[in-house]
């Protein structure tokens, strides 16, 4: 006879029915109890809390937008007042009488007080200030001069340019 | 596999009692048998099949229909039940000490004595063999079990276990010849 037969004669193998039936109504009525049921509640509480929770917060964000919206309505009604001292017209008349212009030809360049500016800060950071103290000094005459100038001295040098804003500032650069 | 399986196990992992009563019916006669062949006592095996359910039904909800049969899961649960068993405890008696008497209690409702004999060889000869060997053997020939769900339930390819078996089978008839 083939193994394979032989092996399948091994199917008449089977369990007492009698241990089979109480087996089955043990690991059934038995794990209902114990696992499967808390597994169950568990659950249920979760579903439950899950929707209280939800309704909790549902319930608080509508009264507080109740309370926010009411509040507003509330006090319109309550203080009309309020709202009637505040004149429109007069607000907007008085805002347009304000002069807000600004006369560009008012700005001066003030070269003294950007030099002034700049030897404070260097001194402080700089390790060598001297040398940029004498700079300073120097482009310091120069501003005076320059100033002089646009003061309109006709007795300046005529070997010496003009001295404008862009000159100062390339003086500065340097 | 049972008409409808898919919808009785997703019942039965819904929690439904009655529906893995029916996967337990249809089952575990086979569960039974294939334990009752490794460890060869029949209280063993009715004790580590009752295992096998008991941890089944306490975590179908972890069952996880991956394309995988669950036959084969139960069977993994079932080989695992086994070696514990044999971790914890050797078995008490080998089938060579079964005779006519302890043949009726394994259970094996076999009327012929040829074939009652036969069939005492037969189990002896697996009884020799390797633990995978044996496994393989009875899944596919005893429990007609597919090369697949054999392969998902051994934990091994589909390739690996058409290997083993032809292995398996050689070595058994030479077992069988002695």
């Amino acid at each position: 006879m083939e193994t394979t037969e032989l092996l399948k004669k091994l199917k008449n193998i089977k369990p007492d029915t009698d241990y089979s039936r109480k087996s089955r109504m043990v690991i059934l009525s038995n794990d209902l109890k114990e696992s499967r049921l808390p597994v169950l509640s568990f659950s249920f509480r979760q579903i439950a809390t899950g929707v209280l929770h939800s309704g909790w917060s549902m319930a608080l964000t509508a009264v507080f937008l109740l309370l926010a919206i009411g509040s507003f309505s509330i006090l319109k009604i309550l203080t009309p007042a309020t709202t009637a001292v505040v004149d429109i017209t007069g607000l907007r008349a008085e805002a347009q009488a304000i002069d807000a212009r600004i006369e560009l030809t008012n700005i001066v360049y003030n070269p003294s007080a950007d030099i002034e500016n700049k030897t404070s800060t260097s001194s402080i950071t700089t390790p060598n200030a001297e040398p940029q103290k004498a700079t300073a000094r120097r482009t310091d005459d120069e501003a005076q001069q320059n100033a002089a100038d646009v003061a309109g001295s006709a007795k300046s040098a005529p070997e010496q340019p003009a001295f404008g804003i862009d000159s100062a500032l390339d003086i500065l650069s340097r | 596999m049972i008409d409808g399986e898919i919808k009785i196990i997703e019942n039965a992992v819904r929690g439904k009692a009655s529906a893995f009563g029916l996967l337990y019916d249809h089952y575990q006669p086979k569960i039974y048998r294939f334990v009752l062949i490794k460890v060869g006592r029949r209280e063993d095996a009715e004790d580590l099949t009752h295992q096998v359910f008991i941890n089944a039904w306490q975590n179908i909800s972890n069952y996880k229909d991956l394309g995988f049969p669950f036959s084969s899961w139960l069977y993994r649960i079932a080989r695992n039940q086994v070696i514990d068993r044999y971790r914890t405890k050797k078995p008490e008696i080998s089938l060579d000490e079964v005779n006519e008497e302890s043949f009726a209690a394994l259970g094996i409702n076999e009327e012929n004595i040829d074939d009652k004999i036969q069939i005492e060889l037969v189990m002896k000869a697996l009884k020799e063999l390797k633990e995978d060997y044996q496994d393989i053997l009875v899944m596919r020939f005893v429990e007609d079990l597919s090369v697949r769900e054999t392969a998902v339930a051994v934990g091994k390819s589909e390739g690996a276990v058409k290997l083993m078996q032809h292995r398996a089978i050689k070595e058994l008839k030479k077992k069988l010849n002695n």
